[in-house]
């Protein structure tokens, strides 16, 4: 028996077996077919305020969820809209279907109204590109999409749908849905016997190996094989900004994050260490400083799921193109008699290392990004999910969030979106609706897209935001200040009022202008059933240290000024009052 | 400089053919042939001229087989 379905009903359904829960969206007339059947099926549609916080949000879900991220815009501007989420999402290899609607298919090629070659445009920030032009083809594209965009490295793909196709009808089977196979994940292993004996061999005979493990190992979900294998072999480990959450931020063979503001002592790691285990990164340039001084002492064993990387960046002698899941099930042992001391005195060394160059403690004295973030991790639950934005607010959350879970930290690493953060933490609520979700901006970021506050009262989401004002685009001062003689220009922002801004938007807020304010803040918007604003005004003029200058090595890295460093000891002593009288207070 | 033969087989899809130039446009580089051929309805094959020295066309190597259409880049000498 046969049946017939419209186009935009059959998309639907098709979104309904993969099993589509949340599909961030915003409607324009050549995707009206595709909202007419929305209307009526299951999946359920976001309607953002803007398309860019559409890919973001999907973003934000799949990262949380392990599963892709849906997102849907109309043609023309709607579509380009979603181009800087869909970059984002390529950059940081993230899982994600885009859908946009397209003129009708006679007019493609016509200049016609709303018309842009959306899957031109996307060429270069997505692993494919579909353009629906036969409705036979739909469940075939839809799947392979699906299954593009989880397997391998994953990353964004996008799916254009002329509105002309979302109006035809097809003729199917009537059980064609219990025919309907969703694409499942297909982990890649390629690795041979004689690659895991070159790399026996080259871990095994290291006196100071180190580890870098990076956002591979939180997507593809081997964050428990990865500390079992670092405990395994007594290896110390540090991450990538990506990689924050792979291990415990007290695990004593953890040694923070490397690169531009990373630890100096992470930094001091890769530049000493004679063999580094890269695992799941891809040796970005933020994280290398001047790629000839890079681990000038050390041979690399790079495993990977994307066979492009290898010796891409930096030269490589021993490359397994593997997911880490199984390449950890696969790892020999390399521990034994003669190197199980090399290691414990390697490590006896780091920490000497982390002993010298610190970080620099909280100072509650003074209320700056660095107190308002360290306040809000103490004061709300373990499990908290944060995404951030980009700039100092974002590099200071990476140096002081220390209690994060994996894939409970989502940040814009690749390609830097300002504007990532609040939509993200849309998308993360969405995939965790019981968890506690807070966005952490600066006052340029999050004026990017902050008309998603609406959207969170539409759905009811929670979202907490913690907006670090500064009156300045900060990042941008700090390197007019180091780079440019104190040229500032184009980096002084006038704000609106935030509080006024929320309670517009029909959302509770709350200021804060010292510690004890904030505090009093944050447990308020951690006691909040619905969305939360607080507006934090911090030091106006602070630089984030560590700090690799550009073109400079790892082993160049700044590190705080000498009369700061002095004070250590000093605000270590008045942390711990504080933090006594904060929990006192609070 | 020097001359690089490569003969890629890839999947007959629409976007193939721009994938693989992608990889030159965006270095600002151009090619000095390219002959595109389907193969049958699911695979095609590419073959591709162009004038670079072993580092720059490394790169575009490592372009080239990250993408999902890419199924061999063979260096014909």
């Amino acid at each position: 028996m046969k049946i017939k379905l419209r186009g935009a009903d059959y998309v639907v359904k098709i979104l309904e077996l993969l099993e589509v829960d949340s599909l961030f969206a915003y409607p324009g007339g050549a995707v009206l077919p595709i909202y007419d059947a929305l209307a009526n099926g299951n999946v359920k549609d976001i309607l953002v305020r803007h398309e860019q916080a559409a890919s973001f949000a999907a973003n934000g879900y799949a990262r949380v969820k392990g599963k892709p991220g849906f997102c849907l815009a109309t043609s023309g501007p709607g579509a380009t809209n979603l181009v800087t989420g869909i970059a984002d999402a390529y950059a940081d290899s993230i899982p994600m279907v885009a859908i946009t609607g397209q003129v009708m298919l006679h007019l493609i090629g016509t200049d016609a109204f709303q018309e842009t070659d959306i899957t031109g445009i996307c060429l270069p920030i997505t692993k494919k590109t579909y353009l629906i032009k036969n409705l036979d083809k739909a469940a075939q594209i839809f799947t392979e999409a699906y299954e593009v965009a989880i397997n391998g490295r994953p990353g964004p793909v996008l799916i254009d749908i002329p509105r002309s196709v979302q109006g035809e009808y097809i003729e199917l089977e009537e059980n064609w849905e219990e025919t309907f196979v969703k694409p499942v994940l297909k982990r890649v292993y390629k690795a041979t016997e004689q690659d895991w004996a070159k790399a026996k061999a080259l871990v095994a005979g290291a006196k100071k190996p180190l580890i870098i493990a990076g956002h591979g190992n939180l997507l593809s979900d081997s964050w428990k094989e990865i500390r079992e294998f670092v405990d395994r072999e007594q290896i110390p480990a540090i991450s990538t900004i990506l990689g924050i959450g792979v291990f415990e931020s007290d695990n004593p063979l953890y040694f923070s994050w490397l690169g531009m503001h990373g630890m100096k002592y992470a930094n001091q790691a890769v530049q000493e260490a004679d063999v580094i285990l890269a695992l799941g990164i891809r040796f970005d340039d933020r994280i290398t400083g001047r790629l000839k001084d890079f681990a000038p002492n050390a041979r690399v064993l790079h495993i990977d799921i994307d066979n492009s990387e290898d010796n891409k960046n930096v030269p490589t002698e021993v490359f397994i193109h593997a997911d880490l899941k199984l390449a950890f099930q696969n790892f020999p042992l390399t521990r034994n008699a003669e190197n199980s001391a090399d290691r414990e005195a390697w490590v006896a060394y780091l920490n000497s290392l982390r002993a010298q160059f610190p970080i620099k403690p909280v100072d509650y004295d003074i209320f700056n990004m660095i107190t308002a973030i360290d306040v809000l991790e103490k004061l709300s639950p373990d499990d908290m999910i944060v995404a951030t934005d980009v700039g100092q607010h974002q590099m200071w959350s990476s140096q002081y969030l220390n209690k994060l879970q994996p894939n409970h930290f989502l940040t814009s690493g690749g390609l830097g979106s300002m504007g990532f953060g609040f939509p993200a933490a849309m998308g993360a609520q969405a995939a965790a609706p019981d968890k506690n979700v807070w966005c952490i901006t600066g006052d340029g970021s999050f004026q990017m897209n902050l008309q998603e506050l609406i959207t969170c009262v539409q759905e009811q989401w929670p979202v907490k935001i913690l907006v670090l004002d500064n009156n300045y685009l900060g990042m941008v001062r700090q390197w007019q200040e180091q780079f440019y003689s104190r040229n500032y220009s184009g980096v002084d922002l006038l704000n609106p009022n935030f509080v006024k801004l929320a309670e517009a938007y029909g959302i509770e807020s709350a200021e804060a202008t010292n510690v004890v304010e904030l505090a009093d803040a944050i447990n308020k918007a951690n006691k909040c059933k619905g969305p939360f604003l607080v507006h934090a005004r911090v030091l106006k003029e602070d630089n984030v240290l560590p700090m690799v200058a550009p073109g400079a090595s790892l082993s160049e890295t700044i590190y705080y000024p000498a009369n700061e460093v002095k004070d250590f000891a000093k605000k270590k002593l008045n942390l711990e009052d504080a933090t006594k009288q904060l929990a006192y207070k609070v | 400089m020097q001359q690089n033969n490569w003969l890629i087989k890839c999947s007959h899809t629409p976007e193939s053919l721009d994938r693989i130039m992608m990889a030159f446009r965006k270095r600002g580089l151009t090619v000095e042939s390219v002959f595109y051929q389907k193969v049958d309805e699911k695979n095609a094959s590419c073959k591709l001229v162009f004038m670079e020295d072993d580092i720059q066309a490394g790169r575009i190597y490592k372009n080239l087989i990250r993408l999902v259409d890419i199924y061999e880049i063979e260096n014909l000498k």
